[in-house]
């Protein structure tokens, strides 16, 4: 299978992490956050859109929000084939790292 | 309080930059997300709350910012992805519609290869003479005298000392020489010998005003001596092969020696003077002669004087004082009532303008406007069949319309199209060019090449034939196609606009109107070269042949005489100075029994032998023609036409006293008017003597009627006799008429071509229209059939309507026509009446044409079983 990026690995954790209040602005607070970058709205809208349509992730409009002027947010979650991929993903990663052996330990000699 | 920041306040909700507001709403939420604008701004009330507003509007514009390659990416993406499709529903279009794109495609590639052709014709004809460096500075002067009479001439042929008085007494001319040209001259080196090398005579500074680069010798000394030449590369070639030029001798006409001092590039093309020889412009009056440019010959010579003016100086501040040099400089003072004025023509000009008016212009632009003309007639065929065709479109406009697309996007698809099929039109005629241009260059006189070496220009006008192209046919059907409204088109209520169709009725009358007025046109023209040719000139020129006499002829003409007229096929011999076909000279000085003084005539003159009037039989119509019995005949006889008798205003003119030049005599007797001009022109008053001094190169031989081809070689052989080295070159009226009427002819035959061409595409586009129509009515017309119409009525029934167009067309075309052609025909002043029968043969054969076209599809329709067409009910 397709390995994800690690963008989109980033992002998939962040959207889990934030449970029910993963929208365009805590997701991009989180991941600048994590990261220690600025990310730009469109760093984050863009690949959400392709993840979206390989169906890592699903979203839908929440009830119109009072300080949103009224408007709704569009809520992300990942889906069950998305938590397929982080875990596939995570697998095959842990198992190369281990291949390696502690490369933080290495580089400290 | 704070007065700087009323809306913190006041607690007015801060609002985010506008502009980046705009770009995200607008632009990037639409292919990003819905939610992204209200994300930004509820991040960037966080902001304002912790940062202040500042900040915060800082931020958002940043935001933006970043996001923009985003868009460009995706905007991109998506205008691709539409081109795409775009070009397929194209190409399937004009795959779906072949006969139809056949009809658009054909016709544009011809309008486009019209507008090609007169694109390269006209480019080369603007590119004269712009190759000199002082291209800008460089004039050819020209004089308007006005004569007592009234009389106007304008020449641009000059005085010989006028080269030398402007650059002594005009301060505003820097350089000038003369020039003039002469071929036919044979040159001899060692033992081989060439008579088709052009001479040209000029003055030393030539080198220096023109770009004629020397490749050897030193410009400021080519010409220290008076017996020196100046060849070109191509002729040095030619006359030394790899041998070294300077310094060999050149023996000319067996007369005299040069010497080349100097070897320039080959003259370019584009050049109005063309020579392969220069020589110092002394030798044009022969070797012996000295030139005595100052002192005189102020007769109007057969010489061009150009001028090299100060880099600021303009042409129109120069003329007066030119003038008043001339005026100045003169030996006499002009005559009373006479005036005089010098002009400048810029060398860039000579080419394409006649100083008296008229020329080549005239001519390009009859062609660029005609070609553009059948440029849009090809157009009309676009649109027309575009907008037919429409309701075909209305469902897949009214799905776009209805998936989302904007008016402008499909008016963008729609333009595109246009411009592919005109892309696709340019290839075509691309190679129709490349495959006519041969043709074109025979009936035009060019060497015109498609290339695009060299020749940005080209590219430009390829380019800008395309837009014009594609504007004139795409813009009308895209706003007609992108108007159908998606609810109607799906309730199945669309139909196509009442309004497209009239339009359509108004451009095929256009189009009909631009193909009868050239079929006027082209009868127009033809009619009148007919006239020309079949005119009775007063002459007899059939029968006579005309052989231009080398000097050594000349000396023993009367040997060359008696050996022809011993072959009893020629019937009688002659000589004169000019070409009976064109006798220009004149003289304003004439003298006469009677003459009121001050009175002036401009008298066309001509000096002829004995039997000239018997060899051209010219009829007379009073006294007797130059007799041997007259011993004082060569010295003093005049003969007058028929108009120089009214003009002078002389009773019984026979016997009357009568001078030219000084040259006083009698009038033996009046000849009978006959064409010596052009028929452009009217007959003009004229006087011809003998004059035995004067030079006559002209010999005419009356040949037995039938007998010329055979006789022809028999000439040859005694012209060769005396000039072995020299072609025998003669005339025969099919070549002077060519010669005197080419631009007629040319004019003639290319607007001929025009014309086949609009009709054909026009035909085209009706052909494809009335397809159309039969195929709109296939219903209509099989009930008529069931209920008893016959063939022919439904014939008439088709063709009814397309009649009435043509004969709209006609009725706009037959007045403008008569108009624009009667004012060509003005510039004639023997010259034809445009006939009703010339309109009315123009437009029944345009008639003719439209029923043919639309009649086989009539009757394709008519023919049709109507079970076939009504069955599916």
């Amino acid at each position: 299978m397709k390995l994800l990026s690690s963008q989109d690995e980033v992002l998939l954790l962040a959207v889990i992490a934030l449970g029910k209040d993963a929208y365009g602005v805590t997701i991009r607070r989180a991941v600048s956050e994590a990261t220690g970058r600025n990310w730009s709205i469109g760093a984050i809208y863009d690949p959400l859109y392709r993840l979206e349509k390989r169906g890592f992730v699903g979203s839908s409009l929440s009830d119109p929000v009072a300080e949103r002027g009224g408007r709704s947010k569009r809520i992300f979650r990942v889906t069950a084939p998305g938590i397929k991929a982080l875990v596939e993903n995570k697998r095959v990663k842990d198992g190369m790292w281990r291949a390696v052996g502690d490369l933080a330990a290495a580089e400290s000699h | 309080m704070n007065h700087f920041r009323p809306e913190a306040a006041s607690g007015a909700p801060a609002r985010p930059p506008r502009f980046s507001r705009w770009i995200v709403c607008r632009l990037l939420s639409p292919y990003m997300e819905l939610s992204l604008p209200d994300d930004l701004e509820e991040e960037f009330e966080l902001i304002r709350q912790e940062s202040g507003r500042r900040k915060a509007r800082l931020w958002y514009r940043f935001q933006a910012a970043r996001s923009l390659p985003f868009l460009i990416k995706n905007l991109s993406y998506w205008s691709l992805h539409m081109f795409k499709n775009y070009l397929k529903i194209a190409l399937r279009n004009i795959k779906k519609q072949k006969g139809f794109s056949f009809i658009k495609i054909s016709g544009l590639s011809m309008g486009m290869a019209c507008c090609l052709l007169i694109f390269l014709w006209v480019q080369d004809e603007v590119r004269y003479n712009r190759f000199h460096e002082n291209a800008g500075r460089l004039y050819r002067v020209y004089s308007e005298t006005k004569y007592a009479s009234g009389q106007k001439q304008t020449m641009s042929q000059s005085f010989n000392p006028l080269a030398r008085l402007l650059k002594t007494r005009c301060p505003d001319v820097v350089e000038s020489t003369r020039f003039a040209a002469q071929e036919g001259m044979k040159v001899k080196i060692s033992e081989k010998s060439f008579t088709d090398d052009v001479f040209g005579f000029v003055d030393p500074p030539f080198f220096s005003m023109f770009t004629f680069p020397l490749i050897k010798g030193d410009p400021k000394r080519v010409f220290d001596n008076k017996f020196s030449a100046v060849i070109t590369e191509g002729t040095s070639r030619k006359y030394f092969g790899n041998h070294d030029p300077i310094g060999q001798t050149l023996n000319i006409e067996d007369q005299y020696d040069l010497q080349v001092t100097g070897v320039i590039k080959d003259v370019p093309r584009h050049s109005s003077y063309q020579f392969d020889i220069l020589v110092p412009f002394g030798l044009y009056w022969g070797p012996g002669w000295e030139d005595t440019d100052e002192a005189g010959n102020w007769g109007g010579n057969p010489l061009e004087t150009h001028v090299l003016l100060q880099p600021s100086v303009r042409p129109e501040t120069a003329e007066p004082r030119m003038t008043e040099a001339l005026k100045s400089g003169l030996p006499l003072p002009l005559p009373a009532g006479m005036e005089i004025r010098l002009g400048l023509q810029p060398l860039t000009r000579v080419h394409l303008y006649n100083p008296e008016g008229g020329g080549l212009i005239k001519y390009i632009t009859i062609f660029s406007i005609i070609a553009v003309f059948i440029l849009v007639v090809a157009c009309v065929n676009f649109v027309n069949l575009s907008t037919a065709r429409s309701g075909r479109r209305a469902k897949e406009v009214g799905l776009r319309k209805v998936v989302g697309a904007y008016r402008s996007d499909l008016i963008k698809q729609f333009f595109g199209e246009s411009v592919l099929i005109a892309g696709i039109s340019l290839l075509f005629s691309f190679g129709l060019v490349y495959l006519l241009l041969h043709a074109f260059n025979k009936l035009a006189d060019k060497q015109l090449r498609l290339e695009f070496a060299g020749n940005s220009g080209l590219i430009f006008g390829l380019i800008g034939i395309a837009v014009l192209t594609a504007a004139l046919s795409g813009s009308y059907p895209a706003l007609v196609l992108s108007s159908f409204q998606p609810v109607k088109v799906i309730r199945g209520t669309v139909k196509s606009g009442a309004k497209a169709a009239a339009f359509r009725k108004v451009l095929v009358v256009f189009q009909f109107t631009v193909s009868v007025f050239l079929i006027i046109a082209t009868l127009v023209i033809s009619s009148q070269l007919r006239f020309m040719r079949n005119k009775d000139l007063g002459f007899d020129r059939e029968n006579v042949v005309c052989v231009r006499m080398t000097r050594p002829q000349m000396d023993r003409y009367d040997v060359l005489k008696a050996e022809m007229l011993s072959n009893p096929a020629v019937l009688s011999v002659t000589r004169s100075a000019q070409n009976i076909f064109y006798i220009g000279s004149s003289v304003s000085d004439a003298d006469w029994e009677g003459k009121t003084s001050g009175e002036k005539i401009n008298l066309n003159f001509e000096y002829v032998d004995f039997d000239y009037f018997e060899t051209l039989q010219i009829a007379m119509a009073e006294g007797r023609t130059f007799s041997r019995d007259f011993a004082t005949d060569p010295a003093e006889a005049y003969i007058v036409n028929e108009t120089a008798v009214k003009l002078m205003g002389i009773k019984d003119p026979v016997g009357k006293r009568l001078s030219i030049f000084n040259n006083p005599g009698k009038i033996i007797g009046v000849v009978k008017d006959f064409h010596f001009l052009p028929l452009r022109f009217a007959i003009a008053p004229m006087v011809i003597g003998m004059n035995p001094e004067f030079g006559k190169t002209n010999l005419f031989a009356r040949i037995a009627p039938g007998r010329i081809p055979a006789t022809l070689k028999y000439l040859e052989s005694i012209c060769k006799k005396i000039s072995p080295d020299h072609p025998f070159q003669y005339y025969l009226s099919s070549r002077t008429f060519r010669y005197l009427y080419g631009a007629e002819m040319r004019l003639g035959n290319i607007i001929g071509v025009f014309t086949f061409l609009g009709i054909l595409i026009s035909c085209l586009g009706l052909f494809g229209l009335a397809s159309f129509m039969a195929e709109l009515r296939t219903r209509e017309i099989g009930i008529r059939k069931v209920l008893g119409a016959s063939r022919a009525k439904i014939l008439g029934l088709l063709t009814t309507e397309f009649t009435k167009w043509v004969i709209a067309a006609n009725i706009i075309a037959w007045p403008l026509a008569y108009f624009l052609m009667d004012k060509w025909l003005r510039g004639y002043a023997y010259r034809i009446h445009i006939d009703i029968l010339i309109l009315a043969a123009s437009g029944l054969g345009a008639l003719a044409m439209a029923l043919l076209t639309v009649g086989y599809q009539a009757l394709k329709a008519a023919s049709i079983n109507p079970a076939k067409t009504l069955k599916y009910e």
